[in-house]
């Protein structure tokens, strides 16, 4: 990020392609819908370049380019609630998702409908389960990222986790 | 150690290997001796797995082309920006709050002008609002975007109001006809007004009678699943029983047992949070 910072191009495009898949999916996963992530994707990497001189290295990085995109994601959900879309937002996405869905599989069926199952884990929490899970996040990671209490960031972790238990058990895929 | 103090957090890093070897070794001599716990721990070591795969997955061709397109197609579009429009970005932005600050003085000239001072009250509502908006997200790329929509929202606010200030204006003329009601009986009114009389004394009755009828009808907003009592169903309700699960008391949370399956546990929570949504 440093050389970024230094007005680096080719160091820029070697961070977005690390973060890509990453950043992308779980976008994804906030706002369940490919369109919106996309912004939100393309907006966070936008922001990250034009403010790469004000970026102080006090944090990881990681931690840094999540908490633009969980901001921005986090703007489109309001927005969503104020005029009260996300209802159409779930039917377009089911249209949307069948055909990746479909190829993506896996032999473990409970690994296969966890993606479907996390859109009914509350905001507030599938964040945060999420975050837990991308690679080289700390709680203390998580709770700047949130901005919430260390606390906060585990009772919701735990929460989170059983909310997912909840509904495979809902769904007859676990006991 | 109890299967209770195991929380699924716990779980995850344990699963992962995480934290020190000392503070692992009672979850993992309790794992050894406890069935439904290591079922859990299974369980949740498989959902990981599923949400890791989630995060991994790969993406639709398309949409990896969509962004690369619109973010490594935009670097010399974005480097110009950031050496010329830097400053000037935010000098339109203090310039546009400048002229929506000039625009909210002159509408609260024009309220005080027509009504006379009561709409100085309400006035610093309508500048704080927009304020209030902005800081939310962290990232400036917002902004912009978000001021538009909420500066016409200020705008209808204040036309409202002026139908209302003259309301309050002749209100103190109104007190002083009270007054004027013990004359009646000695003024020559008496004749005409004679039936009038009991009517004002019969009026007073019925109106504390109306004031405690709606009282009973909030008791019962104390609804199953409105574990703050505060007479909504909302999130904090959802967050307490959530904090109350966690620390396991649950044992007094019988209004809490939102879908009736005689436990008060996470699919409670969730439900609560679910009807909060539905009924914001």
């Amino acid at each position: 990020m440093l050389a970024v910072k230094a007005g680096d191009q080719n160091a820029f495009a070697l961070l977005y392609r690390r973060h890509q898949n990453t950043l992308l999916n779980f976008c994804y996963q906030m706002l369940r819908n490919y369109e919106d992530a996309a912004d939100v994707f393309q907006e966070a990497f936008r922001y990250l370049f034009l403010h790469a001189a004000t970026y102080e290295p006090s944090a990881k990085f990681t931690t840094y380019l999540f908490r633009i995109a969980r901001n921005l994601c986090i703007d489109i959900l309001r927005r969503r609630r104020r005029w009260n879309l996300q209802q159409l937002d779930t039917e377009i996405d089911v249209q949307d998702e069948k055909g990746p869905l479909e190829s993506r599989l896996e032999a473990d069926e409970i690994e296969a409908h966890v993606k479907k199952s996390l859109e009914e884990v509350p905001e507030p929490y599938r964040e945060v389960v999420l975050l837990r899970l991308v690679q080289g996040l700390a709680y203390e990671d998580i709770a700047h990222i949130t901005d919430s209490p260390l606390g906060t960031v585990k009772s919701r972790l735990h929460a989170g986790f059983g909310f997912l238990r909840q509904v495979l058990k809902r769904k007859k895929l676990i006991e | 150690m109890k299967c209770g103090s195991i929380t699924n957090d716990a779980l995850v890093d344990y699963g992962e290997r995480q934290g020190d070897a000392e503070a692992r070794k009672p979850i993992d001599r309790h794992l050894n001796e406890c069935r439904p716990c290591r079922d859990r721990y299974e369980e949740v070591k498989r959902i990981a797995a599923g949400v890791r795969a989630t995060l991994t997955a790969p993406l639709p061709k398309a949409l990896v082309d969509q962004v690369d397109a619109a973010v490594l197609g935009s670097l010399d579009k974005w480097a110009a920006l950031r050496t010329t429009a830097g400053p000037s970005r935010r000098m339109w932005f203090i310039a546009g709050g400048a002229g929506l600050a000039a625009a909210a003085a002159i509408v609260i000239a024009i309220i005080v002008a027509l009504s006379g001072g009561n709409a100085a009250k309400e006035d610093p509502g309508v500048v704080n609002k927009p304020k209030s908006v902005e800081p939310g997200p962290d990232p400036k790329p917002e902004p912009k975007p978000e001021p538009k929509p909420e500066a016409p929202e200020p705008r209808p606010e204040p036309k409202p109001e002026p139908p209302p200030q003259p309301r309050p204006g002749p209100a103190p003329e109104f007190k002083p006809k009270p007054e004027p009601v013990p004359p009646l009986p000695e003024s020559p009114r008496t004749k005409a007004p004679l039936p009038e009389p009991p009517p004002p004394k019969v009026e007073p009755k019925p109106e504390p009678k109306p004031e405690p009828r709606p009282e009973p009808k909030s008791e019962p907003a104390f609804a199953r699943g409105d574990v703050n009592r505060n007479g909504k169903l909302d999130r904090d309700d959802a967050a307490q029983l959530d904090d109350e699960i966690l620390q396991g008391r649950t044992a007094d949370l019988g209004r809490a047992d939102v879908t009736g399956d005689g436990r008060v546990d996470c699919g409670d929570v969730l439900a609560i949070l679910q009807a909060a949504e539905q009924n914001p």
